[in-house]
């Protein structure tokens, strides 16, 4: 009985050392690896707004900016354009939502009634769905006097009295102005009744009416123009 | 039957067992072939190292969909056979913006498969492995570099 326990272990260490030789044979070029095996997947970065130009035109204020790309041909879905008011009274920022035309240039048009009395400048911020990027810096100051109360006193001129009807929204149409033209005068634009502007709240229309709170009211004051988003 | 003899007789049918399961299961009886791991994971032993490369990804957005083509490269003598190729996202370089899915996806490889590779070969497989970034991904994404881990399976094979 002890040799028969013995042969089979003999056999058992044959097999071992027969399975364990095959190993090593077929281990021969085996390396364990020491790296793995990683790639990078890089997500874009939101951009910062580019700063826009901006110009008076029709008495209204036509913002305009390079549309921008998240990543290569892939361009922003919105942009917020912002209108900050400066100067010494304070005046709540004025956003708007613009939704990408897809062409180079985005614009967007402020209309002067929600400008009337102030001094502005904007910022853009890009959007891609949920996904914003930082303001861009500031354009330069765009001045808006009080509304153009001179218009309204005259009766029946209330048709050609809004200075914001009918402006054109076409980016090519926009060019930056100086703004030294632009801020002082807000008839440098514009082609109706210039001879009635250059004083700015000049009483004197307002005389003349029966009712004089009503025109410094102006059409303009009380029904501004629907926003001129894209 | 003394005990002794029952002993030697379980011996034997053990011994049988074995002798049957690595004639049966061992990888070296099917047609000369080994099962090999590249992941680094484990180091089990067995494993034997082949490389694979790829070119990174870059400008992933909500929405966008890249697809990440990879390189094999066979170091061994003899041919290897690529059956399966897997990748997952291992980290994230912001900690505000965690691997989960609702960040990054990374889908099936599309190729097809097996690839088989020349000894001290290197192939590009067909397929690719496509790497989305969901809608609706967090905004502190923006920016962010994810690793993205590849594994693949293959054997060693004389054909």
């Amino acid at each position: 009985m002890r040799r028969s326990a013995k042969f089979l272990l003999m056999v058992a260490v044959v097999i071992a050392m027969g399975t364990g030789g095959t190993v090593l044979a077929y281990a021969g070029g085996w390396i364990l690896p020491d790296n793995k095996a990683t790639l990078a997947a890089g997500v874009a970065a939101m951009p910062r707004g580019v700063k826009p130009s901006v110009a008076k035109q029709s008495g209204q204020a036509v913002v305009v900016w390079p549309a921008q790309e998240i990543a290569p041909g892939s361009l922003m879905d919105r942009y917020v354009v912002t209108a900050h008011h400066t100067g010494a009274s304070t005046k709540p920022d004025i956003a708007r939502t613009v939704v990408a035309s897809g062409n180079a240039t985005e614009s967007v048009t402020f209309t002067g009634a929600e400008l009337a009395g102030g001094t502005w400048n904007w910022t853009i911020r890009p959007k891609f769905q949920e996904w914003i990027g930082a303001a861009s810096g500031k354009s330069h100051n765009l001045a808006f006097p009080v509304a153009p109360v001179a218009r309204s006193a005259t009766p029946g001129d209330s048709a050609t009295a809004s200075p914001t009807s009918g402006s054109s929204r076409s980016p090519a149409t926009v060019v930056s102005s100086s703004r030294p033209a632009a801020m002082k005068s807000p008839a440098s634009d514009g082609t109706k009744a210039p001879e009635k502007q250059p004083e700015t709240t000049t009483p004197e229309p307002v005389k003349s009416d029966g009712p004089p709170p009503q025109p410094f009211e102006s059409s303009s004051g009380e029904a501004p123009e629907p926003p001129a988003e894209k | 039957m003394p005990k002794n003899r029952w002993i030697a007789v379980m011996t034997a049918v053990v011994l049988s067992g074995a002798v049957a399961t690595l004639t049966v299961v061992s990888p070296f009886a099917d047609e000369d072939t080994l099962v090999m791991v590249s992941r680094s994971e484990g180091r089990q032993s067995g494993e034997v190292h082949f490389e694979l490369r790829g070119k990174p990804v870059r400008n992933l957005y909500p929405g966008s969909t890249r697809h990440m083509k990879i390189t094999v490269e066979n170091p061994l003598d003899q041919r290897l056979r690529l059956e399966q190729v897997t990748a997952e996202v291992s980290s994230s370089s912001r900690h505000d913006c965690p691997t989960m899915p609702a960040n990054l996806q990374v889908g099936a490889y599309s190729g097809g498969l097996p690839v088989t590779v020349h000894p001290a070969g290197r192939t590009e497989l067909p397929g690719a492995i496509p790497i989305t970034m969901p809608m609706g991904a967090s905004i502190n994404c923006a920016g962010t570099d994810f690793t993205v881990t590849i594994y693949g399976v293959g054997l060693r094979t004389n054909r």
